[in-house]
This record gives structure tokens, sequence and C-alpha cells, in this order.
């Protein structure tokens, strides 16, 4: 396979990187930065077969990167910084930040490889591409999926309920 | 056909199964009671789930990519063109470089005989703010630069000539809290071995006393002005021979390097970097270090102005402006001092998580 030239992986890969390394990190600064390094790797070495294998490395990257983070205590901060930013004053807004926040919170208490095949099938990732990015089985994709969704959605309830609670 | 399980229901529901197995999936579930309930839970599972994810979504435009080349590029003759995040990288080192330069060359390019005279000091002195503290009367004649005093710091240390080894090292004199959150460049700081009580500030600070005012002899024995200048992150790390200390858990809000002549006990001949943290109560905490010689760091860490510090040893000292200093050596050969308004038993509390 031939290797695309690093500015049309650019125009047609950053978007969906930062998109997904936002889902899954919450910092917008970060997931832009995590996606920098990502085509600066393959700046380094092209990758022949560039959509699995530039998320795998974002995958990767944020991986090591929320390790680092636990390990440096720097989690807490970055959502109290990304919340301070996000905060919008607008009563509208409100709903869908906290369902954001929500999410991202779930996500970020699910199994590495559970949060990583939702976050690469809502890119739009077939269970071949799943698999080259994971390193998963194909034939296990499926029940992976299932149980990865299932569980997203009873967290995301038992955040709800309480909040609700709470309020 | 026995019953589909998850996997295979999931894969029916995306649309991942050949058309075979499709086609005896949905055969079974046209008999099956049992897994079309299970398909039905989980198609609505699946759907809020893809809904969960795909609701968030960025709050702004990320960047854009680079524009095209309007040239065709000729197989062999053509480079590779660089995204543009690697040359704003590289524009960035080139003005930190460049910065860093300018910032360390204007103190030392300027004439002894300038130095605490109106020429020197022009540059950098700043109309002090309407709540600028006034210089205490008792006190000796200041030149150069003196912080605004925190509220329940204590009165400048005594005559030059009383004064300890911190306190005649200005470097440790904290930044006002008013005044710290600016975006300044350069922290400039006196010599340790200027006689000058407090004789330290940033681009920004107030000078104490006017050096029209100050006496003929104390200009005449200013020392020259060092700086502290900020720096990025990578080159603080290439300073110190390829790693830093940092403070897990805190967030570090800017590096400095400067001088080790500008901190209490550290080695002049060597660099010191600053990295500057906000206590929780939002004043600043330093991290300063210097990674020692081999030989000088694997012997004890001893330095030209300080008593002998072995590793482990850990030695709390008052430092100027009421802050407390918390000095230690570690196993890798780096000589740290923690200094900050807390107390020097949070300050030990704290040293624990430098790694």
């Amino acid at each position: 396979m031939s290797q695309v030239p690093i500015e049309e992986l650019f125009a047609q890969f950053h978007q969906p990187l930062v998109r997904m390394l936002y889902r899954r990190t919450g910092d917008q600064d970060r997931a832009e930065d995590l996606a920098a390094e990502v085509f600066a790797r393959a700046l380094a070495s092209p990758p022949e077969n560039p959509r699995p294998w530039l998320f795998a490395v974002a995958l990767n990257l944020v991986r090591d990167d929320g390790r680092r983070a636990v390990r440096q205590g720097r989690r807490l901060q970055l959502l109290k910084g990304e919340s301070a930013t996000s905060a919008s004053p607008a009563d509208e807004d409100y709903e869908r930040t906290q369902k954001t926040r929500a999410v991202q919170a779930a996500l970020a208490e699910m199994r590495d490889l559970d949060r990583e095949v939702l976050l690469l099938k809502a890119e739009g990732f077939d269970y071949d591409e799943i698999a080259a990015a994971t390193g998963l089985a194909k034939g296990a994709i499926g029940t992976t999926i299932c149980r990865a969704r299932k569980r997203l959605v009873e967290l995301v309830r038992a955040q709800e309920k309480d909040r609700h609670v709470a309020s | 056909m026995s019953h589909l399980d998850e996997g295979q229901l999931t894969c029916l529901l995306d649309d991942e199964l050949t058309a075979d197995e499709r086609r005896a999936a949905e055969a079974h579930l046209g008999a099956c009671a049992e897994c079309r309930r299970l398909y039905e839970e989980i198609r609505a599972f699946s759907g809020e789930a893809d809904a969960l994810v795909t609701a968030v979504e960025l709050p702004r435009q990320p960047a854009a990519p680079p524009a095209r080349s309007a040239q065709p590029t000729t197989a062999g003759t053509s480079r590779t063109p660089l995204p543009w995040r690697s040359l704003a990288w590289a524009a960035t080192v080139i003005l930190a470089i460049g910065l860093g330069y300018s910032m360390r060359t204007r103190p030392t390019g300027m004439a002894q005989s300038d130095i605490g005279t109106d020429k020197g000091v022009a540059e950098r002195e700043i109309a002090p703010p309407a709540t600028a503290p006034a210089p205490p009367e008792s006190g000796p004649p200041a030149v150069g630069f003196t912080l605004p005093r925190p509220a329940d710091a204590p009165p400048p240390a005594a005559p030059a000539q009383a004064r300890s080894e911190e306190a005649a090292t200005p470097a440790a004199t904290p930044a006002p809290t008013a005044l710290r959150r600016d975006n300044r460049l350069t922290e400039l700081a006196s010599d340790a071995t200027a006689p000058v009580a407090g004789a330290t500030g940033n681009l920004d600070r107030t000078p104490a006393v006017s050096t029209k005012q100050a006496p003929a002899e104390a200009r005449s024995i200013a020392a020259p002005v060092v700086a502290f200048h900020q720096v990025a992150m990578e080159e603080a790390v290439r300073t110190l021979g390829g790693t830093i200390r940092l403070l897990d858990g805190l967030k570090p809000q800017r590096v400095l390097t400067g001088p080790g002549t500008l901190v209490p006990g550290a080695s002049a001949d060597l660099p010191v970097v600053r990295v500057v943290y906000d206590d929780p109560p939002g004043r600043e905490l330093w991290l300063d270090q210097q990674r020692l010689r081999v030989a000088e760091g694997a012997r004890t860490g001893l330095t030209a102005s300080a008593a002998p510090l072995l590793v482990g040893d850990t030695v709390a000292a008052p430092a100027a402006q009421g802050m407390q200093s918390v000095r230690w050596m570690d196993q890798a050969g780096f000589r740290l001092a923690l200094t900050g308004f807390l107390p020097t038993d949070s300050l030990r509390a704290l040293l624990r998580r430098v790694e």
C-alpha cells in the first residue's frame, strides 16, 4: 500500500483524532497536543495503514498519559481546569455540559479495552479496523462492544441518579 | 440452531455478519422469543451508548489543517512538507532561546559605572503602583529592587553585615500574590553577594528607592543584577542533564533558570532550575534544583557557601520575607530546595512528593 502524504493524513484524520482524544481525556488542549504527537510519529515513520495506526498510537499515548496523570495527581486539576473553562453561563448548555461530564467520567471508569472499542466505534470504525487498532481478535469484538455499551449506560445512569438525589 | 449470544447479536446489530450468518441469525430470531428479547435489549443499550459517546463533541474547532500547496510535487525532487505544528514548535524554541539570550545578556552588558544609576536602571524601572509600600525608614538604603512585602511578612532583614546567609540571598524572596500572576518573562534578583537587603524583584516590580535617592556609597557597592529567566520545560531538563524533579500532585506554573548565586547554598558555578508552583492557598512555592557534578554530588554535595549536605540530610532554614526553605540532596546528585510560605512541617511533607 502506498504511503499517504502527511498533509493528507492531517487533513483527513486530525479532527477525528482530536475528537476521540477529547472524549477520552475531557481536555481539548491535551487532546490537540496528543494528536500533534501522533502526527509527529506518523511523520517519523509513515504508516502503511494509516487510520487504525493513527488511532492505535493515539490510544496508546492517551493511556500512557492517563497513567502519568494519575501518578502525578494531575487528573483532578485537568478536570477542574476543564470544568472552569467549559462551564457555560447559558442555562440551555447546562444539561449538555452535565451529560458530557457524566459520559467522560463514565468512560474514565471503564476498562481500557472497553473504552477504546467504544471510542473507535463512535468514530465509524468497523470490526476489522477495531481489531487492527486494538489487537483484539475480530471474533471477540462483538462481545466486547456489547459489554462496553452496557457498562457505559449503567455508569451514566448511576451518575444521573446520584446527581438527582444530590440536587 | 442454539441460542445467539450477545456477541453474535451485537454483530448482527452492527452489520458485521456475513450474508449467510445474517440469514441464519434472522431465521433464529424469528423463531426464538428469548433471543428476540435479548436482541431488543442489546439494541436499546447500543443506541443509548452510541448516542452518549457521540454527544460528546469538541467545545471548539481544533486547529485547521495546513493549507495545501498549489504546486504539484514531483517524485524525487520534492520534500515531504512539514506539518504546521512542527514549524510552530521550532519557532517557539527559537523564540525561547532568543528571549532567554536577550534577558541573560542585558544585565551583564551594562557597564559597571551604569549599575545603580539611572542609566542602568531605567530600562527596568516601572512606575510604582499606588499601594507600593514605602521602604522602612530605619533600614539601610536600598539599591535595585525590593518586592512589596506580604501583609504578614516580617520587616526587611537587618543590616547587611548582620544578616544570615538565608537573608543575604534574596533569590528566596517570594513574589506577593497580588503581583504574581502576570505574564512576566524574567525574575530579577540580586547577586547573593550584594549587600542590599531584599534586593530582588521582577521587571514589573517596584524599586524600593529611586536610585536618585540612594547614597553614592550604596551605589558604588551595588552588585551586578543577575536574573532568573523563564524557559521551556525541555530546556530546563536539558540544563539538568536530561531529567528534572517535580512535585507530584502539583502543576508547575512556570520554569525558570538562573545562576547558582541566586539560591542560598547552591553551587555558584552551576545553573539553578526553579520550578514555580502554587501552594494550596495560591502563593508561590519554589522547587529549586541543581544537578551536581558526579564527583561533587557523590562525595557530599558540599557547596562553597553552605554547610556540607549529605545525601539523605534535610536542612530547614528560614528564608527571606517570612518564607521557609527545606534543602536536601537526593541519591541522583540533585541538590534541591523547596521554598515557600508553608510551615516547615508542610514543606517536609511535600518534599516526599518530589520525584
